[in-house]
């Protein structure tokens, strides 16, 4: 095994084993499980599946409609009478009873009798139904988009037909931004770790005895690699809960939302072609950052400032929701520093043309050599300057032959 | 050949020159001795010996020419302050640092074994490097320095914190891989450990080597023209001796230019004196160099 896979295995042992790591990656499925537990008891307070009656004075519904079908429905059940559909009330066989006075259609008035107040989702099956038998007479197409009092059937669609976006958008549309809000945490937790790496075992020496057994490359390249590692172990295990998590919700509540994640494999092909290129720009500049500073706590607090780019198209979200190619999204796009959550934003509300994401990921590689450059010298001129800062004006001077080649 | 041979190396940081023109070469089957007061650059030419640094002028070859990545698996080196992963248990941070000497992590990791025995650390074989007292921690990076049995080994202050006991043990250890033909490179500034261990040694100052050579002729060199004698009745006034010097029971004669230490002899047991001891004065190693550092490496 080379010495690269070598320390890149150390590096990922190293961290993968320790609590705070274990922590980071528990943290989300414990945050996921307490939300859907917490909705799934906010939800079902808020269901009651037992019948809701009518008593029907006006005639309206003596050849009634069905109600629109529902994933679970509520029986909305007919009585003669109120008294009773009064009994049924008071034995708990239905949550509440409406009566359609005679000049109902006239005066449009209804009264509701209740117990407790009946919930959201059985008075909503029942104003469905009553839509419904409004509508009875009108062609199927016009009374099912006049039933539904919405743009639901309204779905705004790319050519290709590949991206598609509904009023009600679902997990698959909104997967492009998730996407970058957890790169952008996922940049922030191996940041950490690489610039503390590095910044500390240029305090304790370590690297000392590092540098004289292998090179400046291996040595770089395989803290790189096993950080990567650790990195898709976590996004990896997050994805995983992220989708047991939303299959759950998508069974418990019976919602759309969760139940599609379908996703264009161009917009990931475009992700992808971003998030490479700015991930080693990032690793790149806090291996330089934590060969630099003088102690691993001040690398730390500059480390903040690096992320914190990531975090203006998020300030700017009004602008990528309205306009997302206006000519800010855009430049916000090709940005090296902001490029990836701007470019998985457009991804979401809009459409960026590949010819875009083609030139933010070559100025992200671009910049990302320059990183990979700056690193490096940062690394061979800071390694050994115990408690001391190595200055731009040094970093950037006229590269001279300094030791610990690049043999990979 | 010599393992390590430094020609005429210099180095500066900023406007300060840590190594000036400094050669020297350090053998097979020898240890020796780098010393020099704080700053004097030695550390710095341990680096540049190791291609830490790139010199700004002048050569270094080791083991037969430029440093390359294969020849640092057949290097051992023990930094001045330990350099060891903190956070990771004692063996396994060590099998790392010898599977990157070019070991395989099953050799690697029965040598670890075999140092722990050794330097009686077995029992500590899962403990957290930092949960380690710092003699601990210095027997743990000699076995990182030398595990892999290298041809050349560089050790910085290699006693520092070590009780008599494990003092000896690496001694020993020093003593045993020079008999298998190791070039030892020893800074420190433990003056009676270079007397007792080293053949050579070179003395910077000021980034300049201001001594270079066996250890006994350096001494010979640095003695005056002086004997000590320890006898049994009082000393008779020898012709030749220009003043005498009392230290406990011994006497140092200093003697005139044309006259020899067997001329004084031989007027001592003419005299009738009953000599116990009687040698050429030569000067400690402590001597010479607060002599030679102190004069500011004149």
């Amino acid at each position: 095994m080379s010495k690269l896979w070598r320390i890149a295995a150390h590096e990922y042992r190293r961290h993968v084993v320790r609590k705070r790591f274990i922590w980071a990656l528990l943290s989300v499925p414990v945050l996921l499980a307490l939300m859907v537990g917490i909705s799934a008891l906010a939800v079902r307070m808020e269901r009651d599946y037992r019948p809701v009656g009518y008593v029907d004075h006006s005639g309206m519904l003596a050849n009634p409609v069905p109600p629109p079908q529902t994933s679970r429905p509520v029986e909305i059940r007919a009585f003669a009478g109120e008294a009773e559909a009064q009994r049924a009330l008071e034995a708990g066989e239905i949550q509440c009873y409406y009566v359609l006075p005679a000049d109902y259609v006239q005066s449009n008035k209804v009264q509701l009798v209740y117990v407790k107040p009946p919930k959201n989702n059985a008075t909503s099956q029942f104003w469905a139904f009553m839509r419904a038998n409004w509508l009875a007479d009108q062609p199927p197409a016009v009374a099912r988009r006049a039933a539904a009092m919405s743009d639901d059937d309204i779905i705004v669609q790319t050519p290709d037909g590949k991206r598609q976006f509904a009023a009600e958008p679902t997990l698959g549309d909104l997967l492009p931004i998730l996407a970058g809000t957890a790169f952008m945490m996922l940049l922030g937790f191996s940041g950490g770790y690489l610039v503390q790496v590095i910044s500390e075992e240029k305090e304790n020496r370590t690297m000392e005895m590092i540098i004289t057994s292998a090179s400046a490359g291996q040595v770089i390249g395989g803290k790189v690699v096993g950080l990567v590692g650790v990195i898709l172990t976590q996004a990896i295990a997050w994805l995983v809960f992220a989708a047991a998590a939303a299959a759950v919700a998508g069974r418990l509540f019976q919602s759309a939302f969760f139940q599609n994640v379908r996703v264009d494999s161009g917009v990931v092909l475009m992700l992808a072609m971003v998030f490479a290129p700015a991930f080693v720009m990032y690793s790149a500049l806090m291996t330089a950052l934590g060969a630099t500073v003088a102690e691993p706590q001040e690398a730390q607090q500059v480390a903040g400032l690096f992320i914190l780019p990531n975090i203006v198209p998020f300030w700017m979200m009004t602008t990528f929701v309205q306009a997302p190619n206006s000519p800010m999204a855009v430049a916000l796009s090709l940005f090296p520093l902001t490029s990836p959550v701007s470019v998985a934003m457009r991804a979401t509300f809009g459409i960026v043309p590949m010819w875009q994401a083609g030139v933010a990921a070559v100025l992200l590689a671009a910049c990302a050599w320059g990183a990979v450059w700056l690193a490096g010298r940062a690394f061979r001129l800071g390694m050994l300057r115990y408690g001391q800062r190595v200055g731009l004006a040094e970093l950037f001077a006229r590269a001279k032959p300094l030791a610990g080649g690049n043999h990979a | 050949m010599h393992p390590v041979e430094v020609s005429h190396i210099s180095k500066s940081f900023g406007k300060t020159r840590a190594v000036d023109d400094v050669s020297f070469h350090a053998e097979r089957g020898e240890i020796f001795g780098l010393l020099g007061p704080n700053g004097a650059g030695k550390t710095t030419t341990i680096r540049i010996m190791l291609d830490i640094f790139k010199p700004d002028g002048g050569q270094v070859a080791v083991l037969g020419g430029p440093m390359t990545e294969e020849k640092k698996n057949r290097i051992g080196y023990m930094p001045e302050e330990r350099g060891l992963y903190q956070d990771i248990a004692l063996e396994r941070c060590l099998t790392f640092l010898g599977t990157l000497k070019g070991l395989s992590t099953a050799e690697a990791q029965r040598r670890v074994g075999e140092w722990l025995e050794r330097f009686d650390l077995v029992a500590y074989r899962t403990r957290k490097v930092k949960e380690l007292s710092k003699g601990m921690q210095q027997k743990a990076q000699i076995i990182a320095a030398v595990m892999h049995e290298p041809e050349l080994l560089i050790v910085d202050e290699p006693f520092a914190a070590l009780d008599p006991v494990n003092t000896q043990m690496v001694k020993d250890l020093m003593r045993e891989l020079r008999d298998r033909g190791a070039a030892i490179i020893m800074s420190t500034h433990q003056m009676h450990q270079v007397e007792e261990l080293c053949d050579r040694i070179l003395l910077i100052n000021k980034g300049r080597a201001v001594l270079y050579g066996g250890l006994d002729d350096v001494r010979r060199q640095h003695s005056g023209h002086a004997v000590v004698v320890r006898a049994v009745n009082d000393l008779p006034d020898v012709p030749g001796v220009v003043s005498s010097s009392r230290h406990n029971n011994e006497v140092r004669l200093n003697l005139a230019d044309d006259v020899t230490p067997q001329d004084v002899l031989k007027a001592l047991l003419g005299a009738g004196v009953v000599l116990e001891k009687f040698e050429i004065a030569v000067p400690s190693l402590d001597e010479i160099f607060i002599r030679v550092v102190g004069k500011g490496g004149e």
